[in-house]
């Protein structure tokens, strides 16, 4: 005959108050601020590219820029300690990408005068 | 015609606009069906790559001959972006972001309503600087003024169809029926982004034919022959579903157990 202790009284299941695992904290900041930073990337790394563009009569030069400019996100992606801000600058840069469609390369020409 | 805010170009600002009205629906969607896994994040991460790369390349292939096609800079940089080729690029981004990381739910229940909403609001920006349609006899055509004639390529003071506005009305009351009734009826996890494509793909079948894009073949357009291929896809899957059960509201009914 075995011997099974009794179950504890109701309300101690599960941990303690105050005892469980800390609340995973948000990233909301990190993606948003990415995201408003990415944008801005878009523009940048599309300038290079098309200043590289009027260096030389191939055209394909021209995604070195945008190329450069993922490298930054996805290098900050790929470690833990910052990887939602590489998110959410991925976020952002293809975010832009398809707001400004084809108004992007309007909006870097301007930019760049 | 044209209106401009500051130095943001009419056509992004609404398309800008679109896209919060979308974040913000997804957001309290996935909130209201408990989704607020950090995995969600990168499947929106996996729809807006392959949604940026398709819709501005899923125009690209016109010509048969591929040397009369533009080269990928010039697609990139010039060429016509497409939704067609957007909505395309986003579900295989979805899908290959999904199989990355192995996160199983399924999200389209998430996506159906935010890309309703999206788009009717960034066509508001394509009604005012595209090219609204092919010529209608009905008082409530568009007449473009001069410039703007001039700047799309037709002749002034003719009644153009609004088939922007056609699509509007066509998203709102999607969003209507996904957000107040469907998405609390469908018993099928995912299943209401099926019904929205295949709806959304019906009708823009029917809205091209008024909607001034160039005649390829037989009569039809591009965005015609495109769907003519992919919204029998999209029914047959829901007839399968259909066929399966999968849609019905009742729970199954229960397992008999044998009792030794």
């Amino acid at each position: 005959m075995s011997f099974q202790p009794p179950p504890p009284p109701p309300g101690q299941y599960g941990p303690l108050p105050g005892h469980g695992p800390p609340p995973k904290p948000g990233h909301a900041t990190e993606l948003i601020v990415g995201s408003v930073l990415g944008g801005g990337l878009v523009l940048v790394s599309g300038f290079v590219g098309l200043m590289l563009l009027n260096l030389t009569e191939n055209g394909a030069i021209f995604f070195v820029g945008p190329l450069l400019g993922l490298g930054l996100p996805i290098v900050l992606a790929a470690r833990p300690a910052t990887k939602w801000w590489g998110i959410g600058l991925l976020i952002g840069f293809f975010l832009t990408l398809i707001v400004l469609g084809g108004a992007c390369f309007a909006l870097i020409t301007t930019l760049g005068g | 015609m044209f209106p401009t805010l500051g130095p943001v170009p009419t056509h992004a600002l609404f398309v800008g606009l679109g896209v919060l009205a979308a974040v913000a629906v997804f957001v309290v969607e996935a909130r209201r069906r408990g989704q607020t896994d950090e995995k969600v994040v990168y499947v929106v991460l996996g729809a807006l790559v392959g949604g940026a790369v398709f819709m501005r390349l899923g125009t690209w292939l016109q010509h048969v001959d591929l040397r009369q096609n533009a080269s990928l800079t010039e697609q990139w940089l010039y060429g016509n972006r497409s939704i067609l080729g957007g909505l395309v690029g986003a579900w295989l981004g979805v899908h290959v972001a999904k199989r990355l990381i192995g996160y199983r739910s399924r999200t389209g229940d998430l996506f159906a309503p935010a890309v309703a909403l999206g788009m009717a609001v960034g066509r508001v920006g394509c009604l005012f600087t595209e090219l609204p349609g092919t010529p209608t006899g009905t008082s409530y055509g568009i007449r473009l003024d001069a410039t703007a004639a001039e700047q799309l390529g037709v002749a002034p003071g003719i009644a153009l169809h609004p088939s922007f506005a056609y699509e509007i009305f066509f998203h709102a009351a999607a969003f209507c029926v996904l957000w107040f009734w469907l998405r609390h009826r469908v018993t099928a996890p995912g299943e209401t982004l099926t019904f929205y494509l295949a709806a959304y793909g019906v009708f823009r079948f029917a809205v091209e034919f008024v909607r001034g894009n160039e005649v390829v073949w037989a009569g039809l357009t591009r965005p015609q022959l495109f769907l003519l291929v992919t919204v029998p896809i999209l029914l047959a899957r829901i007839a399968w579903q259909a066929r399966k059960g999968v849609f019905t509201s009742s729970p199954p009914a229960p397992v008999p157990i044998e009792v030794q």
